[in-house]
């Protein structure tokens, strides 16, 4: 036959070749039967003449190749389908399925040769009538076979033919009839799909149908590229409408025929769901091009009917994940309008959209409660929701979203993500939440301010920042154990600190920045009380507790420098110290303690070792009482004041030296210091201070009178609190102090003045050594 | 800065509530202290003020200054009374050159060049070869001396370049400023021809000053799709008629030779067509330094650049920003916090009794005021342009058309509408001026419309088809070894064109025809092959892939004829066929009433609309592009009509009822 073909075929001989082939392909077909006719059986071997009838089937892909009048091929196809039908009940009659298998291969062959040489426009229909024939056959066969109780063997041949088959359709989607081929090729996916999904449900072979979404898939996408810019939006997201709920209604028909498939095997017909997904990606591809979704009403409804169709096959097959990521689809499939298609006029229906989309997801929790599917249908709902948030932010550069609706989306979306975290007790959730504001405000303040008004900035990054302030005070006592929505509202304070700090400078309100974190530092104060409250006293999370001050006392800290300014940002510092070893005797936390003691460091170093200092203000006409004595003593009694506090707690530095040990003689150093600035601003003359030794015996004698009371004030003090190394301190005050008078300003002095220095020091002196021998060294020392 | 008081503050806001006037804008002025202050002139002023022009100005017509804008700006104080301000320019000193004489230098093999001779050390900063004759491009190194003993290297590299016929020069190297007597300039002359040696050099002193450092303002940009060899961006202007001087582009590539053209929508006879506004060459050796084209003031503001790329990879633009031309200061004797109106740029220039003081203004020595915050809008920009809306056109009988597309609805505005390839092949096209395409609105009548030629191609992607010829000439015979493939062209009809082919193969030489395959006519007994265009295609290795060739000249052909003589090969692989089309669009004001393009009449005369006379604010205003339905009585638009819109909402509705039905059951199973 093959030889004939090749060299002496004439289209006059079409009839007869037609004739004797199918007379042939019969023979060898009933080849057994005949010689059990006439009583002489085949063996093993002359059974196998059979498989000659099925394989002879190659002349009708050889004819519709060479033959132009086969461009009308219904004769000699017609004899093939007959052919097919006839092979087909031999083999289930005799149990070999190879037969019909050979021959459904040469039969598709030959559709695919006609298709390759006359398909056109012109013969669409004839195509079409012709594949649905087969394909019908292809359906009808294994099944009329399984009902005879004869099956096809091997079981999975059956779909492997159906698998071939469908590379077919790849020239209605790819030619140039694609287009109008549209309805067709939906017809005959859904016929192919139906037998693919009957023949792998029966051999419960699910890669057979994975493989074959996966083929029907591709064939729609290609016609997509091919055809979907001709036929229009409406006509392509019908046939991927279809296509999806076909896929899903198969999956969830299969998944129904084996039920009982425990977790662990390989492939399952509930996972070829997912497949169905595909619905969801050329949304997406199409919601991104504009000229396709704008108006999106056909879109968004395709989206929703795909959205459900998903949410009730995950619903039919318990398969949580499914609905998980349908929702998440879904949102994103918005957001990637929002982004690339929605214009100047359609922000508003970006943010309802995406509205809509986590609305879904959250009503869904009531209907999945039903089905024990309550986690999934929440999962769903969080990642509706923070893709919502994306889209709240896209739609926020869209001339057409009002403002109001943006912030009332932001507000809404994270409030109801706190609420799922704390009702399913995903605490980390609300951590990302408080990320997700970050990202909101970071949005606005780089990417679209500063065309909006920067009022709107900080509105938005305040109600995001409410939201976030007012979840810990919701909870309550549902929270008691949980540090997630504390650390959360730090996080969103800080957020609003630094989008009100980029608002306030936008509107040239920047001298009021440090209202922003003065508030947010009460708001957290609040928040610790409310915390103290709540817990018993052993029985705190001191970390938490810790987080709470400190995050509070940060603020303040903030906002002494950025609302502060020299001596005033010291001062704050100072006094911040001072609280902050208050708050370590109430909340033993050493992050307090370390906070503490590095603020009063950072204090002592700007005032005793600043040369700065002298410079930030020019000296004013009232002397003595100036601002140099109010910043020193101020500081010097935060730190006498946390130097107390400290003492009844575990305040060793590292482990060493007590800082209630050296917070006093901090404050020590900074008195005289400010006693030494007092004396040279009283002499100063100009705008500045400056330290003149020797400009003046009255000038020299103040430092000397000055030094020598100091010395005797430490020194009582010493005495009176026992504290050994202050009286070293001022008995080598007054040593030095001494030595000076004598060696310095007493030869400045003459008559009188130089007997009454020497009287005065010799009754200081004389103070001294009474006070030590009486108070010191009349009794030992007992404590140092 | 000293932040603004809050009180002042709320009481410019305050008084914003009460606009006096039409001006458009105001913006608070932060002020350091009461009395005299300059304030600068920053680009949200220029976007929203009267617009500047740009004159020459200096010795040598160096130096670009923005004159006579902000005709509308009025400063206002807290109480609402108006502050007189003045427009005051920095003092500049005109840049002076000196000549020096030259004398050539001995050259080598492949470098040549000359030392000039400035008499006596000089601090100079710069030298000029205006004298040297074009054309010339040649790559350069510049020595400088006190003493013609010790040179210090000044410009280690560079390229200097004067071609008339391109209209691109650039003769001077600036260097950091030194004392100088002797400069020695090297060319390399390893890949050009030797240069004469000019009469005279000139050296700009470094004392003598410089302008001020211009403002410079980011912009946006976008790539557009452009034939090979070319990269095309589209740039968006802050405002109309902004003060440019120059463009200053940022590439990723380390070293760039290409010529640039900046381009802007102007209105020529019937068609609104790109005009250069600027041309020049961006050259960048490993000194990294930023392009630089120099342009005229665009009057739009939508501009576009191209670059030609030559044998190189699509120039990869990282930022675009605008140079502005030389501005004022702002000079106002400020009696406490101020707001600024604009943007009612019908008003005059104000005339204040403070321009007596201009003589004794020092404005170099003044405090600086800032502006405290964005503008804000008082009233509605006026309609882009005004009153366009209300030139309706007449009523217009749409039997006689052939064409009928439905626009999609919008905003009614401007809009623009791109022609596809379907109107451009069944319209009477750019040869008749699109004299048959016209914009109906729901009531019939006219709506005027403005045909915009874009820069950038109109792409129609091609496939390209193995073929048995029919013609004659090229069926197979022996020793010929030739590929023909048929490319079908979307519709007949279309304008002249380009079509560009790529290949996959990296080393070649093939040539390439491309034509129609006629029928047997009354001058041949048998089917024949009309050429349209032939070339030698060659490619070695990384040379361009594609081959660009132009198509004309068969009306009613709907597909093309490409030969490919293989010679001793095997056939080239072919890839990437695209068509460029020219590409033009509709500039109208969308009405109300739904609207629709109609084309496709041979008998119509070329509309006059007075449209025409608003020409420059149509241009000028930013636009978004509308769409419009397929073209009836073509493949896709039947195939449009596969579902009615009632159809697929009632099956979409269907399907909701059934998975709803579905979901009922399983939770009653439940």
């Amino acid at each position: 036959m093959a030889a004939l073909l090749w060299t002496g075929y004439s289209p006059a001989a079409r009839i007869p070749v037609v004739v004797f082939t199918a007379l042939y392909v019969l023979v060898f077909t009933f080849a057994p039967v005949i010689a059990g006719w006439f009583g002489r059986p085949f063996d093993d071997l002359g059974d196998r003449t059979a498989y000659a009838g099925p394989l002879l089937l190659f002349a009708f892909a050889v004819l519709a190749r060479i033959d132009p009048a086969l461009a009308s091929p219904w004769m000699p196809f017609s004899v093939l389908l007959g052919l097919l039908a006839v092979i087909a009940a031999r083999a289930s009659v005799t149990g070999k399925g190879p037969l019909y298998f050979v021959a459904a291969f040469f039969a598709i062959a030959a559709q695919a040769s006609w298709s390759a040489t006359h398909l056109d426009l012109s013969r669409l229909r004839t195509a079409v009538e012709m594949y649905a024939a087969f394909g019908a056959l292809v359906l009808a066969a294994p099944i009329l076979a399984r009902r005879a109780g004869r099956p096809f063997e091997p079981a999975a041949g059956t779909g492997v033919v159906v698998l071939v088959s469908l590379p077919l359709l790849l020239f209605l989607a790819s030619g140039p009839i694609a287009p109008e081929a549209l309805w067709a090729l939906a017809l005959l996916l859904a016929i192919l799909n139906a037998a693919m999904f009957i023949e792998s449900a029966a051999v419960g072979l699910p890669p057979i149908s994975f493989l074959g979404s996966i083929l029907s898939w591709a064939i729609l996408a290609a016609w997509w590229v091919r055809a979907s810019g001709s036929v229009g939006v409406l006509a392509s997201l019908s046939v991927l409408t279809g296509m999806t709920l076909v896929t899903l209604g198969g999956y969830v028909w299969a998944h129904a025929r084996q039920p009982n498939v425990p977790d662990g095997v390989p492939a399952r017909f509930a996972d070829g769901l997912f497949l169905g997904l595909c619905g969801h990606l050329c949304l997406f591809l199409l919601a991104a091009n504009p000229a396709w979704s704008i108006p999106p009403w056909p879109v968004f409804a395709t989206l929703a009917v795909l959205t459900l169709a998903t949410s009730v096959a995950s619903l039919a097959v318990r398969a949580g994940a499914l609905h998980v990521a349908a929702t998440g689809a879904a949102s994103m499939v918005v957001l990637a309008w929002t982004l690339a298609a929605a214009g100047r006029s359609w922000g508003l229906v970006a943010l309802l959209a995406a509205a809509g989309a986590a609305a879904f997801a959250l009503g869904w929790i009531a209907i999945a409660r039903r089905r024990d599917l309550t986690g999934a249908a929440a999962a769903g709902a969080v990642v509706a929701l923070f893709v919502a948030e994306a889209t709240a932010m896209g739609a926020a550069g869209l001339p057409a979203a009002p403002f109001t609706a943006i912030v009332i989306a932001h507000a809404v979306n994270l409030s109801v993500v706190l609420a799922i975290a704390a009702w399913r007790s995903w605490r980390p959730l609300a951590v990302a939440a408080a990320a997700a504001g970050w990202a909101v405000a970071l949005h606005w303040q780089f990417f679209l301010m500063p065309g909006p008004p920067w009022t709107q900035l900080l509105v938005l990054s305040f109600a995001i920042y409410a939201v976030f302030v007012a979840y810990p005070f919701v909870l309550g006592r549902r929270i008691q154990d949980d540090r997630y929505p504390y650390i959360a509202t730090i996080m969103a304070s800080a957020m609003f600190f630094f989008a009100a700090r980029a608002a306030l400078d936008a509107g040239g309100m920047l001298r009021m920045i440090g209202l922003v974190p003065v508030v947010e530092s009460a708001v957290l104060a609040v928040l610790l009380r409310q915390l103290l409250r709540l817990e018993r006293p052993g029985a705190r999370d001191l970390g938490r507790l810790a987080l709470v001050a400190g995050a509070a006392l940060a603020f303040v800290t903030v906002a002494i420098p950025v609302q502060l300014s020299h001596q005033w940002i010291t001062i704050g510092w100072a006094l911040e110290g001072a609280a902050l070893a208050w708050l370590f005797r109430r909340i033993p936390h050493r992050g307090l303690f370390y906070s503490a003691i590095a603020l009063l460091t950072t204090v002592f170093v700007r005032l005793a070792l600043n040369p700065e200092i002298f410079l930030y203000e020019p000296r004013g006409s009232l002397r003595i009482f100036n601002w140099y004595l109010y910043t020193y003593v101020l500081c010097a009694a935060a730190m006498l004041l946390a130097g107390w506090w400290l003492s009844s707690t575990d305040d060793a530095v590292a482990g060493t030296v007590r800082a209630s040990r050296l917070l006093p003689a901090a404050a020590g150093v900074l008195l005289f210091i400010v006693l030494n600035i007092e004396i040279a601003d009283y002499f100063a003359t100009g705008p500045e201070i400056t330290f003149r030794f020797g400009a003046g015996v009255s000038q020299d004698l103040t430092y000397t009178i000055g030094w020598l009371l100091f010395g005797m004030a430490l020194l009582a003090v010493g005495i009176w609190q026992r504290v050994h190394a202050a009286r070293v301190a001022a008995v080598m005050l007054i040593a030095v102090t001494t030595f000076k008078c004598f060696l310095y300003d007493l030869r400045s002095l003459g008559g009188l003045y130089r007997v009454g220095s020497f009287v005065g020091l010799a009754i200081a002196l004389a103070l001294v050594s009474l006070a030590l021998q009486k108070f010191v060294l009349a009794r030992p020392e007992k404590t140092a | 800065m000293k932040p603004l008081p809050i009180a002042a503050v709320l009481a410019l806001l305050a008084q914003a509530a009460t606009p006096p006037s039409s001006q458009r804008f105001e913006r608070p002025i932060a002020v350091s202290a009461p009395g005299p202050q300059k304030l600068a002139i920053d680009a949200a002023l220029l976007a929203g003020g009267a617009p500047f022009t740009v004159v020459r100005r200096g010795t040598y017509g160096e130096r670009l200054v923005a004159e006579g804008g902000l005709s509308d700006l009025r400063l206002m104080a807290a109480d609402g009374r108006e502050v007189p301000y003045l427009l005051v320019y920095p003092p500049v000193r005109e840049p002076q050159w000196i000549p020096a004489g030259v004398e050539p230098i001995a050259a080598t093999k492949k470098t040549s060049g000359f030392e000039a001779d400035l008499g006596s050390v000089r601090d100079v900063g710069a030298v000029d070869l205006r004298d040297l004759p074009g054309p010339f491009m040649k790559r350069f190194a510049l020595e400088a001396s006190a003493d013609r003993a010790h040179w210090t290297l000044v410009v280690p590299e560079g390229t200097l370049f004067d071609v008339p016929e391109r209209k691109i020069r650039d003769t001077r190297a600036t260097f950091t400023a030194g004392p100088y007597r002797y400069l020695r300039l090297t060319w390399d002359d390893t890949n050009s021809a030797r240069v004469p040696v000019p009469s005279r050099v000139f050296a700009r002193l470094a004392a003598a000053g410089a302008a001020p450092a211009p403002l410079v303002v980011p912009l946006r940009f976008e790539r557009r799709p452009s034939e090979p060899g070319r990269s095309r961006y589209h740039i968006t202007l802050p405002a109309r008629r902004l003060p440019l001087a120059a463009l200053r582009l940022d590439a990723d590539s380390t070293y760039v030779f290409r010529s640039v053209t900046v381009t802007e929508s102007r209105l020529l006879a019937w068609q609104a067509t790109p005009i250069t506004i600027g041309q020049g060459f961006l050259v960048r050796d490993q000194t990294a330094m930023m392009l630089r084209v120099p342009i005229e003031q665009p009057t739009q503001d939508e501009i576009d650049l191209l670059v030609e790329d030559g044998d190189n990879q699509p120039l990869n633009l990282r930022a675009v920003s605008a140079e502005l031309a030389e501005l004022p200061w702002i000079y106002v004797e400020a009696p406490g916090p101020l707001a600024a109106r604009y943007g009612d740029t019908t008003l005059a220039k104000p005339s204040y009794d403070l321009e007596a003081a201009r003589p004794s203004i020092d404005i170099e020595k003044m405090l600086e005021a800032r502006w405290a915050m964005t503008p804000s809008s008082l009233a509605p920009a006026p309609a882009p342009p005004p009153d366009m809306a209300a030139l309706g056109g007449a009523p217009l009988d749409v039997s006689s058309f052939r064409y009928s597309r439905e626009i999609a609805a919008g905003e009614p505005g401007l809009v623009a509408l791109p022609l596809d390839a379907a109107v451009l092949a069944h319209s009477v096209g750019p040869d008749r001026e699109f004299a048959d395409v016209r914009i109906v609105d729901g009531t019939g009548r006219q709506v005027p419309r403005l045909v915009e030629r874009r820069p950038e191609p109109l792409m129609l992607p091609l496939r390209v088809q193995p073929a048995t010829p029919v013609a004659v000439a090229l069926q197979p015979a022996a020793g010929r070894n030739r590929s023909v493939y048929r490319v079908p062209l979307p519709y007949a009809g279309l304008p002249d064109a380009h079509i560009v082919i790529g290949t996959s193969a990296r080393v070649f030489r093939r040539h390439v025809e491309i034509g129609y395959e006629r029928p047997a006519d009354r001058a041949h007994r048998d089917p024949w092959f009309k050429a349209t265009a032939s070339v030698e295609w060659s490619r070695t290795e990384g040379g361009p892939a594609e081959l660009t060739l132009p198509v004309s000249g068969a009306s009613d052909a709907t597909e093309l004829t490409l030969v490919v003589d293989e010679g001793d090969n095997s056939a080239l692989p072919l890839s990437d066929v695209q068509l460029l089309l020219p590409s033009y669009r509709l500039r109208f004001v969308r009405p109300e009433s739904p609207s629709r393009l109609v084309y496709g009449s041979d008998s119509i005369d070329g509309p006059r609309y007075d449209l025409a006379l608003l020409a420059p604010a149509v241009l000028g205003a930013a636009v978004a592009d509308a769409t419009m339905a397929p073209e009836a009585g073509t493949p896709a638009a039947a195939a449009d009509q596969l579902i009615s819109p009632p159809l697929f909402w009632a099956v979409l509705a269907g399907a909701v009822v059934v998975l709803l039905g579905v979901l009922v059951t399983l939770l009653r199973k439940t």
